[in-house]
């Protein structure tokens, strides 16, 4: 089913009629109903505040998007408390194997989750539309979330304290004031455009046909990339297993083709019957695609804030799109909590956006080198990457240069101004700036323990908390993770990212990593 | 300190740079161009220290070039 966009439908809601009168206030608009804006949303509303969502289309739309859910994802869908229908539907898999030519043993082999003994796998495949769908039903369940479908912004003007958006809906168009405005309208982003804002980067010359089919296969639960297969010469391929007996093949093509030509059936069917042989398959969808690497020079305008697609965009090799987007939103939804309920200072978006641009930055970083390992831009580069894959096979040493994509893990942020840096030796645990690593905690584990507010991660310390911190007491494997001897501590973000640690703290030791973990300077106290 | 060697370090060059010409006999350029990058590899390795890599990446960068190409590179690398 399509409607008259020729976007197809995965589920129908239905426009929201326009608000009475023409002009409408919130503290708080989302634009965008894509996984950012609605993992966004379902934060902030779980954290209190009343968050208006304004969606252009009326439907959850069924296409080739994100299918490739970083454990750091489903950790945050856990936060959101809709990471358990993901994890049931999902493909679980840590493995990626990389083959070349006609060879059936990889040249090399990953695994995407090297720690083992933590709640959720290194990877889950599952299409973008089912995220959408769990994360929706969790707003649902929230008054506080005004989701508006069928609701286009046309204009976007920063006034004194917050934004103007001009609304068009079905039937009529208002204004809309809000104290703060998240764009997470994707790559194409009408926020970013009507405010006239850069979007700098590179663009790629190759083309990717992507060919979702479904098919009875049998395979293991495994990525696997291929480099000059017999089914692709001179080019790579890609195979993923989704849920519903829906498989993912991603076809390298080159630069010079046609691209409307590449996705019709009679052209996709040689590749997959190259591949898969004389199978039975159904379009699930087919699509032809080029990418960019590119990033906004900042990502929080005064009160217009940026996240995901809109503020940066990679190539899809290493799953940093999405589980990008997501960790924008992890970084975010504390830090204007605090700031709403004022209980920080407004600069703390501030450090939204070094943080999110370091992660952004990593991305790039990384999806640039598998990129230009994927399409050798010129015959020395093209020698060097063949030299590597021919050495891989033999020689152990030269596999960690084959690079397929490095897939997406949590970004630290080892300079963040919010993190105390280290006053002790620490030979083992997780310094400030990085995400605690997840294990074993009693019946449960560390992460759902830790939740969404700051806490003191403990072992055996007896002492006065400033407010606004949970006690978390850890032993045994939990706490050797950490690295924490008897005595020790960590004081961790809402976002469960380390802030500061010590083999002995002292109250107001953790009272002034606490104020400069919200933004505040600790020498004022 | 550099940590890369610059100094004379071998023995034997005549002889290592026979094997370097013979490394390639009979090769297309892209197919030499294969083995270079190969041999680059197996050193890479046997370095085993990643700055001592990047430093004669920068040398050769650096070697190939007139002064003023040399100063606009570092220049561009220190702003980056």
């Amino acid at each position: 089913m399509a409607n008259v966009q020729g976007i197809p439908v995965y589920k129908e809601v239905g426009a929201t009629p326009a608000p009475t009168g023409n002009t409408d206030s919130a503290r708080v608009v989302i634009v965008g109903a894509g996984p950012v804006g609605l993992a966004m949303a379902l934060d902030l509303g779980r954290r209190g505040h009343a968050v208006t969502v304004l969606n252009r289309l009326d439907f959850v739309a069924h296409a080739s998007k994100a299918i490739c859910f970083s454990k750091r994802s489903l950790d945050i869908l856990d936060r959101l408390g809709v990471g358990d229908p993901a994890v049931e539907k999902g493909v679980t898999w840590n493995v990626g194997k990389v083959f070349w030519g006609n060879d059936d043993d990889p040249v090399y082999q990953f695994d995407a989750l090297p720690v083992k003994g933590q709640k959720r796998p290194g990877f889950i495949n599952i299409q973008q539309y089912y995220i959408e769908e769990y994360l929706l039903e969790g707003c649902q369940r929230l008054a506080n979330i005004d989701i508006r479908w069928g609701h286009r912004v046309d204009a976007v003007n920063p006034v004194d304290d917050g934004v103007e958006l001009s609304v068009s809906t079905l039937d009529g168009d208002y204004t809309l004031r809000s104290e703060w405005l998240i764009a997470c309208d994707g790559a194409r982003s009408t926020v970013r455009e009507k405010l006239g804002l850069d979007f700098e980067g590179r663009v790629f010359e190759d083309n990717f046909l992507i060919a979702d089919v479904r098919m009875k296969h049998e395979m293991p639960s495994e990525r696997w990339f291929w480099f000059d297969p017999p089914f692709n010469p001179g080019r790579s391929a890609l195979m993923h297993k989704q849920p519903d007996d829906v498989w993912r093949l991603d076809f390298q093509l080159g630069w010079n083709v046609d691209r409307e030509a590449a996705i019709r059936p009679e052209n996709v069917k040689p590749f997959i019957r190259a591949m898969l042989g004389d199978v039975e398959f159904e379009q699930e969808w087919y699509s032809v695609y080029t990418f960019q690497c590119r990033r906004m020079g900042r990502f929080a305008h005064g009160r217009t804030i940026f996240a995901g697609d809109s503020a940066h965009l990679v190539s899809p090799f290493g799953a940093r799109g999405c589980n990008g987007g997501l960790a924008d939103i992890d970084n975010l939804g504390w830090k204007l909590d605090l700031v709403l309920r004022g209980a920080a200072d407004e600069t703390l978006i501030e450090t939204y956006n070094d943080e999110a641009i370091a992660t952004a930055d990593e991305n790039i970083l990384n999806s640039t080198r598998s990129t230009d390992f994927l399409t050798p831009k010129s015959a020395a580069s093209q020698a060097l990457r063949d030299a590597v894959l021919e050495l891989a096979r033999d020689h152990a040493f030269a596999r960690p240069f084959v690079n397929s994509g490095r897939l997406s893990t949590p970004v630290s942020y080892p300079a963040s101004a919010l993190s105390t840096p280290d006053s002790d030796e620490w030979q083992a645990g997780i310094g400030p700036g990085s995400p605690v690593l997840d294990a074993p905690h009693h019946d449960g584990w560390l992460l759902d323990a830790i939740g969404d507010e700051f806490v003191l991660l403990a072992r055996g310390w007896k002492g006065e908390l400033p407010a606004g911190v949970r006690l978390v007491e850890v032993q045994e494997i939990a706490a050797d993770r950490l690295g924490l001897t008897e005595g020790g501590a960590y004081l961790v973000r809402p976002d469960q990212y380390v802030a500061a640690r010590w083999k002995s703290p002292t109250a107001t030791g953790i009272e002034a990593a606490l104020i400069r973990a919200k933004g505040g300077s600790p020498c004022l106290h | 300190m550099s940590a890369l060697k610059t100094a004379t370090n071998l023995t034997g060059h005549d002889d290592i740079y026979e094997g370097l010409v013979r490394l390639h006999e009979g090769l297309s350029v892209e197919q030499s161009l294969r083995r270079w990058a190969k041999l680059v590899l197996i050193l890479a390795n046997h370095i085993g220290d990643r700055t001592v890599v990047e430093e004669a990446i920068d040398m050769a960068l650096l070697s190939a070039m007139l002064p003023d190409e040399c100063r606009t590179i570092l220049d561009w690398q220190q702003t980056d």
